[in-house]
């Protein structure tokens, strides 16, 4: 007996479920997740101290859910103020390329939460800097392409961001690229950084960038003091290219009145920056403090024990409130890292990596609403 | 069968690009070899060691300008050992790195916390020192040697030290049903301890090894946490790393590394 045999339906079928199969994977691909966190209604901060604000770190907080708990919890402790990093290498990664989608996600949250931010830009793209250097060289060639990022960013996040710091710390040298560092130069990053924003979005406040407070003596390879800086930059002509001032005010081991001196780096001595913009004819010219505070590292010598940094915390945020008419904002560093960073700045953080309060970030909530305190026996 | 001109013409050149990639190659690697940090440092016979000197007992800097302490006296140790001079450069701790990357130095030693977000960028020795968070309980106490064995017990730390935190999470996540006794000076707390107001103090094991010299306290068992400090060099330096690492398997042996660690942290 021969056996009949048909033509089979079962591979054309198992090709056809295949290529089902392929077109379903490749669409589910091309389609773009859903979001899982949303922007949510808007908030408002609670506070009795309208300048409260520390310095964020998300600039390298991969999760949405975490961007918003971080500046969740900066609402909840009742600063208004949150200083940002948004480095210019992320967001324009080739020349003119511009993806704002990573800042646009941190100021959407920010704003949502009722929060004022002040962005803070530099870290110099490849593309703009000779190989072998760090990201914080940027030779005078590539002033204009800074100058440029920075007013598109003006422009893209005109009515969101308000404040612009122009670099940061360049009287360090390791901030300059690990080159001396240079006043003049510095003041014609600004000059030109300040006319291009002002083309695009004059009503941002372009601020100069904020000095690390340091005593260098002169001619020293790693940096230049900070009173002499800013005394060089007006030399220079610095005066008529910021609407005001950034500075950086930390305490170390003296106390948050601890007077100031140009012998000594305490969080008064931006009252000597001061007298320095008021002796230039800037007394018209607000500061802001975009870093500051104290270290409870155990063993820095520059540190103070946590009881004493929640002590100077509160009293310098006071100090700020009714001494201060100049200054309308203070953001100490860090509110939170990403990731535990193992080193001595893990001890300027107000809450852990996931997002556990420290007795600090609690005593700050409970001053700033007017509670009484849990671990302070008493206020500064 | 002749080979043809165009054979010979095609084979010429690919015999000189071949020997062009070669000589490219070797140049490459010439380059590497000479930036490579210990032949660097026997030519200059000067080794160059980054630091933050402000972090006692591990380096830090006196009236005078002299260097002291466990990290000052592990780069001298190796500088003996190499033969070489030993030049201490004073770098704020968040411009190590950059010195490093810049060849301002050939290598840190510094406190240096493991860090696994850099292994792409430095090499790291083998650890040199543990520097995670201990318990302390009084020197009768012969039982104790983890967090178990205090459960329903009170635990001293320093008020919002990271200790204070551990105390908090381990009570939290093990059910040990602790007290967990906050005190604004870690001195407070070791004293609590030895009086018997605590059944043990939660903290850093360098400032355990400082207490334990005035304290009749004892460590109770292994570091809660896993802080190595450790030696970062850079990347293409790697017969340098050999040699750090040479140092300290040899030091660990025969027990320099303990003597070191033990005069600058437990005097």
């Amino acid at each position: 007996m021969t056996r009949q045999t048909r033509p089979s339906l079962v591979f054309p079928l198992r090709a056809l479920g295949r290529a089902a199969l392929l077109v379903a994977v490749a669409w589910l691909l091309s389609v773009p997740p859903q979001r899982l966190v949303t922007i949510g209604p808007p908030q408002a901060v609670q506070t009795r101290n309208p300048k409260m604000g520390v310095h964020t770190r998300l600039t390298d907080e991969v999760e949405e859910w975490k961007i918003q708990r971080t500046l969740e919890m900066v609402r909840e402790m009742g600063a208004p103020w949150v200083v940002e990093y948004f480095p210019w290498a992320y967001s324009e990664p080739r020349p003119g390329r511009y993806d704002w989608r990573r800042a646009d996600l941190i100021v959407d949250h920010a704003l949502a939460q009722g929060l004022r931010v002040i962005a803070r830009i530099d870290f110099v793209p490849e593309w703009a800097r000779p190989p072998e250097t760090t990201f914080r060289h940027l030779d005078p060639e590539h002033y204009g392409d800074y100058a440029r990022f920075v007013a598109a960013f003006a422009a893209h996040f005109a009515g969101r961001v308000d404040h612009i710091i122009i670099w940061n710390e360049p009287n360090l040298s390791f901030e300059w690229g690990y080159r001396l560092p240079d006043p003049a130069a510095y003041t014609e990053l600004l000059r030109q950084s300040y006319l291009a924003i002002k083309a695009v979005a004059p009503e941002v406040q372009v601020l100069a960038a904020g000095l690390a407070p340091t005593m260098a003596p002169p001619g020293s390879e790693w940096g230049m003091d900070d009173l002499l800086y800013l005394e060089a930059m007006y030399a220079a002509g610095a005066g008529p290219y910021f609407d005001g001032l950034a500075m950086h005010a930390y305490g170390f081991t003296f106390p948050h009145d601890d007077p100031p001196a140009r012998d000594q780096v305490n969080y008064r001595r931006v009252e000597l920056l001061r007298e320095i913009m008021v002796a230039h004819g800037d007394a018209d010219k607000p500061a802001y403090i975009t870093e500051g505070g104290w270290n409870d590292h155990p063993r820095w010598a520059k540190a103070v024990r946590p009881y004493q940094r929640l002590l100077y915390t509160i009293g310098a945020y006071e100090w700020a409130l009714h001494e201060w008419d100049w200054c309308e904002a203070v953001a100490f560093w860090a509110f939170r890292y990403p990731w535990d960073q193992r080193t001595y700045q893990d001890y300027y953080a107000f809450v852990t990596p996931d997002f556990v309060p420290k007795p600090l970030y609690t005593d700050l909530a409970n001053y700033a609403q007017g509670r009484p305190y849990e671990y302070l026996e008493e206020g500064p | 069968m002749r080979p043809t001109r165009r054979f010979l013409v095609l084979g010429g050149l690919a015999a000189a690009a071949a020997l062009a990639l070669l000589l490219g190659l070797l140049w490459a690697t010439r380059q590497r070899t000479t930036r490579e940090a210990w032949g660097a440092i026997q030519a200059r016979g000067v080794m160059r060691v980054g630091m933050d000197a402000s972090y006692p007992p591990f380096a830090w800097v006196d009236e005078a300008g002299s260097f002291h302490g466990l990290d000052v006296a592990l780069a001298r140790a190796l500088a003996m050992r190499w033969g070489v001079e030993v030049a201490l450069v004073n770098v704020h701790f968040d411009g190590l790195y950059d010195a490093l990357y810049t060849e301002r130095v050939d290598l840190l030693l510094s406190a240096l916390p493991y860090d696994r977000m850099l292994t792409r960028d430095v090499l790291y020795s083998q650890p040199y020192f543990a520097a995670g968070q201990v318990l302390l309980v009084p020197q009768g106490d012969a039982i104790t040697a983890s967090p178990g064995d205090l459960r329903g017990g009170v635990v001293a730390v320093e008020m919002g030290a990271t200790a204070h935190q551990l105390a908090r999470t381990l009570d939290r996540d093990r059910g040990l049903a602790w007290q967990v006794r906050a005190f604004r000076e870690l001195d407070e707390a070791a004293r609590a301890v030895a009086q018997g107001e605590a059944h043990a103090l939660l903290c850093d094991r360098v400032s355990a090894l400082a207490l334990l010299a005035t304290y009749p306290l004892r460590l109770a068992g292994e570091p809660l946490t896993d802080e190595p400090f450790v030696i970062a060099v850079r990347p293409d330096s790697p017969r340098l790393l050999r040699e750090v690492n040479a140092a300290l398997v040899e030091w660990r042996a025969d027990g320099t590394l303990e003597r070191l660690t033990h005069a600058w942290l437990a005097p």
